[in-house]
């Protein structure tokens, strides 16, 4: 059943290939079962047997949570779980864990910290997710692309890329911040990219010279030989390998954006009309200089621990994410519950294919691949 | 040190704060600055210093044990300059370095002589006369030409002085060594002249200034004249000469010092040999080194109850009202907020004492502004008791002390804006009512208020949110280029007290007419016996003022507080007290609650006038 027969019935063969597949067919329910099976669960079993992935993952999922409780209690609609922060909300300078109604204490104005901190997150998280997301699919792309096609394309865009890298990041994110501050109010996606601006810069790089390593790898010349277009091959032979570095680009970029956010409107660069954690300690230490004040410190550590344990939750992600982008990892786990049968396994595309065929962006361990620089 | 920070504390601060200073009675129009008890929270009066002694002579014996008093500056030490034209690094150590003209005592509310010992009206002249015995540092007297080129060198770069002279060249002459004499174009209100020279600090030797007021007079055309002009304003007067108690001595990257000047006439009342300026560029270090003592006292700083509250017991905290605060100004070319009426509801919405109590961040250091009029004193009751004695009833208190939201929704309604899902909507063009707020972010107190306005404003439906920007942003682009809605700024005349400053920075200041777009004139303004309306024009009011005598001023002043009650150009929200700290462990200060310390800058005046002295061993 080969793709490069013509004919099903050329090799004499009692049963016709058409039966043969007609059989084993797999449906179109099976296919999203398997990819279920195979994007999703076997990613997560990969992910939860490791310690560092199970609190990585329950406190994001704190975070995530978090963000909805704050959209829905700022949405009409919704009930108000935790009441949005406002002033007077309560007597000034609670502190923390003294009142059930002010768990996280209040600032001088009477804001309750705990609102504060809920409140700001979904922006949060949209800035940092911007951030991140704009880094790993520029520097991504322009690496993936400069480093497999060489030539014209590789000279441009590394000359793109060292003129980014040779910009210094912060002032110019000062001096940008400055010019675009109207653009900039209340749009957490346009900082979180603003913070990210030259940060793909540096991936590029990176996963150029990984790309131009595994371009010259026997299976991606098959690949090619075999006549997949550029595109198949970057996205099925080359990128898998690179998931690794990348991820860790991206929680890396996260926390740069968790940090560079903070700092900035903790110094006041950046133009702010909501709370935010780096504003709340930003206020903290001007209005009330939480740092030297045992009765103000709460202000100040509850939007620093919320920060750090973000952070620190991202790169304990990163950490086993390795494990999750390790084909033989994987395929193990999937093939625990996989009914597909022995010997046939399923491309992403849907059609099936043997084991001598040239691997694709095959869930299946391949021994090439693996043998990398 | 303070009170325990609630509001309702707060408030009875107030009350007791308002009925003493009412008990003491406030009259007389001259020198309108405030007085009050300097901190209401302290009940038991607390024994003067041991050795503070009462007749004016000052301990000489012995070592002292602090020989260096240290306060903080904000410019880097050894960037610092001392040419006041220069507008840049002017550092702190000016204070005692330059002697000021005048000394305005605020319990008296009266100017007394300093370096001018005296001064005399006369028809529409003033003739000043400088101190006797009274010597630059380089042994040089100090002349009446020293004077008149300072008082020609404010005129050319900008002083308002020179807006009542015809020809700047001429207004100023001397006679003798010791008298200049100053002509002004017609008669001038004496409050309004006095009160442009006393905060002159005497800073220019004619050994050093003389050549650019001869550059600048002789020059022959209006370009050769700003170059001349240009010049004076980029000198850079890095070991500057002084006529001050202290001299300059050396500088470094951490801290100024002066040392005494023996020969200063008021030489005999210090008794300690230096004065450190110590480069503290934050609030948060200014905090700290008052706490664990790097700095023996603090002219003015905000500092919040839970830093106050980790003071030593032997820093004292004292009040100065500073007839300033913060208010909220408008683009009055803007199509909602250049609408009376909009503005007007905003004032009734904003609750200003809710404003004033979180700004003040458990201190009593700020009130929240009764009646909207563009007079400042309210601490010490000047206001109603003061300048709007017997008619205070006639204005507007703008639902003082509450969120007046039924006022400010007549008003609106009447204005053409519906609500409609809970915001207020322009019924003409259906778009909502936005109040965007620009501020500096580095102004904490006024940051914390104006959150507080902010969630007042969306309350009572008009979309409003806070945008703070960095302070130097803010100032230099948002608000110099008119590009806000609605800003934070400084409603009254910063230092001034008399209201004519008020109302001059309201209406005419530069600010005024260029970032808020005040109109010349305003239309319909009810007149203050309830019949009919009028269009009014209160720059020529203000210039009226400027040349009044005593009834017409008083006169005057009142209708333009009316005109400011109704019209609100700008929105006063608070008023605020500067804190001032002064150490007792190893200095005789005055007691908290002095009178003494109803100066501004105790820090400058004290030492000069034997009331913060050196302990000896």
């Amino acid at each position: 059943m080969s793709r490069t027969d013509d004919s099903p019935r050329t090799d004499g063969g009692t049963v016709s290939d058409f039966d043969a597949v007609a059989n084993e067919q797999v449906g179109a329910a099976d296919r999203r079962r398997e990819w279920v099976e195979e994007h999703l669960l076997a990613p997560g079993r990969v992910l939860w047997s490791d310690w560092r992935a199970r609190i990585a993952v329950t406190v994001l999922t704190g975070y995530l949570l978090m963000g909805t409780v704050a959209w829905v209690s700022a949405a009409e609609w919704g009930p108000t779980i935790v009441p949005r922060p406002s002033p007077n909300q309560g007597p000034a300078l609670v502190g923390a864990f003294r009142t059930l109604e002010f768990p996280l204490g209040t600032t001088f104005s009477g804001h309750s910290i705990l609102s504060q901190v809920v409140h700001a997150t979904p922006a949060m998280l949209k800035m940092i997710g911007a951030g991140a997301v704009f880094t790993v699919v520029v520097g991504a792309t322009l690496g993936t692309v400069a480093g497999y096609k060489g030539g014209r394309v590789d000279d441009v865009v590394m000359t793109l890329v060292d003129v980014a890298l040779t910009i210094p990041g912060l002032p110019l994110i000062i001096v940008l911040a400055g010019a675009l501050t109207d653009s900039l109010q209340g749009n957490p996606y346009v900082i979180g990219v603003l913070l990210s601006i030259n940060a793909w810069a540096g991936l590029s790089r990176a996963v150029r010279s990984q790309v131009l390593t595994l371009r010259g790898a026997e299976y991606v010349e098959a690949s090619r030989v075999m006549g997949l277009g550029t595109g198949t091959v970057l996205r099925r032979d080359v990128l898998p390998n690179l998931m690794p570095y990348v991820t860790m680009n991206f929680v890396k970029q996260a926390r740069a954006v968790i940090y560079g956010s903070v700092g900035l409107y903790f110094l006041g660069v950046l133009p702010y009309n909501a709370v935010n954690w780096g504003v709340m300690m930003n206020n903290a230490n001007s209005q009330a200089g939480a740092v030297s004040s045992p009765a103000a410190f709460h202000w100040l550590a509850v939007p620093m621990v919320t920060v750090i344990l973000l952070s620190l939750s991202l790169t304990l992600l990163a950490q086993s994410g390795d494990r999750l982008f390790n084909p033989r990892v994987r395929a193990r786990h999937v093939s625990h519950t996989s009914d597909a049968p022995a010997g046939v396994n399923v491309d992403r595309d849907g059609t099936d294919r043997t084991d001598d065929e040239p691997p694709g962006a095959d869930p299946e361990p391949d021994p090439a691949r693996r043998e990398e620089p | 040190m303070s009170s325990d920070g609630n509001q309702a504390d707060v408030d009875a601060g107030r009350r007791r704060l308002l009925s003493a200073v009412g008990a003491a009675g406030i009259a007389g129009l001259a020198g309108c600055g405030g007085r009050q008890s300097a901190n209401t929270g302290e009940q038991t009066p607390e024994p003067t210093a041991t050795e503070q002694s009462t007749d004016g002579e000052v301990n000489q014996e012995g070592k002292p044990l602090d020989s260096a008093l240290t306060v903080a500056q904000w410019a880097v030490p050894s960037e610092s300059q001392y040419n006041v034209y220069n507008s840049k690094n002017d550092a702190e150590a000016r204070r005692v370095m330059f002697d000021r003209l005048l000394y305005y005592n605020l319990s008296s509310q009266e100017y007394e002589g300093y370096a001018v010992s005296d001064w005399e009206f006369s028809g529409d002249a003033i003739d000043l006369t400088v101190r006797d015995d009274y010597t630059w540092h380089d042994g040089d007297e100090v002349t009446a030409r020293d004077l008149e080129i300072q008082l020609k060198l404010d005129m050319y770069t900008g002083g308002s002085l020179a807006d009542y002279v015809s020809d700047i060249s001429e207004a100023v002459s001397t006679s003798g060594d010791k008298t200049a004499r100053m002509e002004f174009e017609s008669e001038v209100n004496r409050d309004v002249v006095l009160a442009f020279i006393q905060p002159k600090r005497f800073r220019t030797k004619e050994s050093v200034y003389g050549e650019y007021l001869d550059a600048i007079e002789s020059a022959s055309s209006e370009d050769a004249r700003s170059e001349a002009i240009a010049d004076l304003q980029e000198f850079s007067d890095t070991e500057p000469i002084g006529n001050g108690p202290f001299q300059w001595e050396d500088a470094d990257s951490q801290r100024t010092l002066v040392t005494k000047y023996e020969d200063h006439p008021d030489a005999d009342s210090i008794n300690f040999p230096e004065m450190e300026y110590r480069y503290l560029e934050s609030n948060q270090k200014r905090w700290s080194a008052l706490q664990n003592g790097q700095t023996d006292g603090s002219a003015t700083l905000f500092m919040p109850e839970n830093q106050l509250n980790q003071l030593p017991d032997s820093v004292r905290v004292g009040l100065i009202p500073r007839h300033w605060g913060m208010g909220l100004v408008f683009d009055l070319e803007h199509d909602d907020f250049g609408q009376r009426a909009v503005r007007q509801a905003v004032a009734h919405v904003v609750n200003r004492e809710d404003v004033a109590a979180n700004a003040a961040a458990g201190t009593e250091s700020k009130l929240g502004v009764e009646i909207p009029s563009g007079l400042t004193g309210a601490f010490s009751g000047n206001v109603k008791d003061v300048w709007l004695d017997g008619v205070a009833d006639d204005f507007d208190d703008y639902s003082f002390g509450e969120s007046g939201t039924d006022a400010a929704a007549t008003l609106l309604e009447d204005a053409g804006y519906e609500k409609q899902d809970g915001t207020w909507t322009n019924t003409e063009t259906g778009e909502p009512l936005e109040a965007p707020i620009k501020g500096p972010a580095g102004f904490t107190d006024w940051v914390a208020g104006a959150e507080t306005i902010v969630a007042q404003l969306k309350e009572f439906g008009i979309e409003s949110e806070l945008i703070a920007k960095e302070s130097s942003t803010y100032w230099g682009q948002d608000y110099a280029n008119g590009n806000f809605v609605i800003g934070l700024q400084g409603w009254a005349n910063y230092d001034q007290s008399y209201p004519y400053f008020h109302f001059d920075w309201m209406y005419r200041s530069s600010d005024a007419t260029e970032y808020w777009n005040v109109p010349e004139t305003f239309e319909e303004v009810p007149s203050r016996d309830g019949n009919g309306a009028s269009t009014v024009t209160p720059s020529e009011q203000i210039s009226a003022l400027s040349r009044a005598d005593e009834a017409e001023a008083a006169e005057l002043i009142q209708e333009l507080a009316w005109v400011t009650n109704q019209t609100l150009p700008t929105v006063p929200v608070m008023e605020k007290l500067a804190q001032t700290f002064l150490t007792s462990d190893e200095w005789n200060v005055p007691p908290r609650n002095s009178e003494k310390l109803q100066t501004y800058w105790p820090t400058e005046w004290l030492p000069r006038r034997g009331d913060w002295t050196a302990k000896r061993e």
